[in-house]
Order: C-alpha cells, then structure tokens, then sequence
C-alpha cells in the first residue's frame, strides 16, 4: 500500500446494548450467566471480536482478512460503549497484492478488552489506503 | 460457594486432578457437526457489529465453530469438570481464514482438544485455560478456516 496517514489512526466507536448482547447469545447458543439478566451484562467475546473485524472492513474496505489472533483482557458491559483502535506495524509484497500487518486494540472505557493482531491481504496496490 | 457472576447458586464439582483430567482430554476429538450461515443471521451480525455487508463477516469462522463443537458450551464446561454457572470466558481466538466464509453453504466442524492447562496467580487464583482447534470444511478441498480456542474456567482460590 501507499504511504502516508496509517487508515486506522482514526477510532471506530461501537454501541454495545443489552439487546445486542441478547441475540449474540442467540447466535452462539451461549446461555453463560455472565450474558444474562435485566441489568448490566457482559458482551460475549465474539461480539468484540467481530467489532475489530467491523474496524479492519470499514478502514481497510478492499483487503481481506487472512488470519485474526486475539486475547479477551477484561469485559466489556452492555449497555456502553466499545472503541476500536488500530495501527499498520508493517506491509509487503506478495504475489499479486499486498500484506498488511496490524495491531488492533479494543477499549471499553480506559481498559484493554481485547488486544489482537491481524493480517490481510490486498490485491493491489493503492486500493487499501481509500478508507 | 458462590458463581464467580455473584449468584450465590450451590455449585457441587470438586476441583479435577489436572493432570489426569488433562490427559484424558488431549488429543480427544469432540463430536463436531455443520454449521450453515444464514442469509438473515448475516444482516443480523452487519447491523449488530457495523459490518459492511459486503463479504460475509469473518466473525462466522467464530460462530461456526462455537455452533459447530457437537456439544453445548455447558457441556464443554463438565468435560472439564467445570459448571456453566460458574461463567467461564473466552480466553483466546485465532482465526486462520483460506477463503472467504459464504452464507448458505454447509460447513462441517472437526473438533480437537489440544489441552488443558492450569496456572494460579495472586490476582486470579487458580485458572483453568482448554484450548481446542475447530477446522471448517466447505465442499473445496483443504479446510476453509481453521479456528483455535481457548475457554477459561476461573477456579478463584479453592485450593
């Protein structure tokens, strides 16, 4: 990809709410009591997860994910709200297109939820960078 | 005793022997099963977790594998000689993806145990980490996602 400004220097910020967490309980078939109840509930982990991948697909709209590694530090709550950081630690050159390399963060208020780190693969070369 | 969610539910499970238990479980293959991704499940997760809506959303290989084990989170739990109600949590995930996940396509899940460790902290107590990988196959040769696991199975200080 070009240089220049990194695509995800900008945060992304995610709603988490107790009818979210709901249906991803729903999704996963996951009746964990931690995702239950009336009041403040905790977001499974999937739902992070997938709000990194959202992250990726919204700043980096033309290259794929290949590989995707995280580890869920602290919970998120619902209701609240998630941020989504990220930065390109490096890229190269494959057979036709790009690799990129990524650290990604997911905070919930001052606390890590999820720290990751992603690879994706663009099949050329300017077409990353257009988030 | 009391869940680690604050319920004060009576749980009954003495702590395993580790490394018997762990023994017992490596290398084990769970059931497994096939998971097919909904049309409407995907327009559910987009407007759920902001997706694009324009690929099916990589978060699947998770879900698929979840689904996808052959039996049920609690279930997974008594493998380990662990209670549901005790709330354990994801721990770890990885996602290797060959190809682009597609709805309406049946996957089939393969499901190995890789093992079961224990540690113990201060801060944590004593804590019981299951990593097992689910490969996803789609009617293309090789798997078209390989996802690896591990719950968490929090055992506070019981000792």
């Amino acid at each position: 990809m070009s240089a220049g400004a990194d695509p995800l220097a900008q945060p992304l910020d995610f709603a988490v709410s107790i009818a979210d967490v709901r249906r991803w309980s729903e999704l996963l078939d996951d009746d964990n009591p931690l995702h239950q109840g009336e009041g403040q509930v905790v977001n499974p982990g999937p739902a992070s997860l997938a709000y990194l991948i959202s992250f990726l697909q919204r700043r980096l709209p033309a290259a794929r994910l290949a590989s995707f590694k995280c580890r869920f530090l602290s919970v998120v709550h619902a209701p609240g709200v998630a941020q989504a950081h990220g930065r390109i630690i490096r890229t190269e050159t494959i057979e036709g297109g790009n690799r990129i390399y990524c650290e990604l963060e997911l905070l919930a208020g001052a606390a890590t939820a999820v720290a990751a780190e992603a690879v994706l693969e663009t099949p050329c070369e300017d077409s990353a960078a257009s988030a | 005793m009391t869940c680690l969610n604050g319920s004060s539910e009576q749980l009954t499970l003495p702590i395993p022997d580790i490394e018997s238990l762990a023994a017992s479980l490596r290398g084990r293959q769970l059931p497994g099963g096939k998971y097919r991704i909904a049309p409407d499940q995907c327009r559910a997760v987009d407007a759920m977790c902001a997706g694009t809506g324009s690929v099916t959303h990589p978060v699947f290989a998770c879900v698929a594998a979840l689904r996808g084990l052959g039996i049920s989170i609690d279930e997974l739990c008594r493998l380990c000689d662990y209670e549901l109600a005790r709330a354990p949590m994801l721990g770890e995930c990885q996602l290797e993806l060959r190809r682009p996940l597609q709805a309406e396509i049946d996957y089939t899940t393969s499901v190995v145990i890789e093992d079961l460790v224990r540690s113990t902290s201060r801060a944590v107590g004593m804590l019981d980490r299951l990593r097992f990988t689910v490969a996803l196959r789609d009617s293309e040769p090789g798997d078209a996602a390989l996802v690896k696991l591990t719950w968490l199975f929090p055992r506070g200080n019981e000792a």
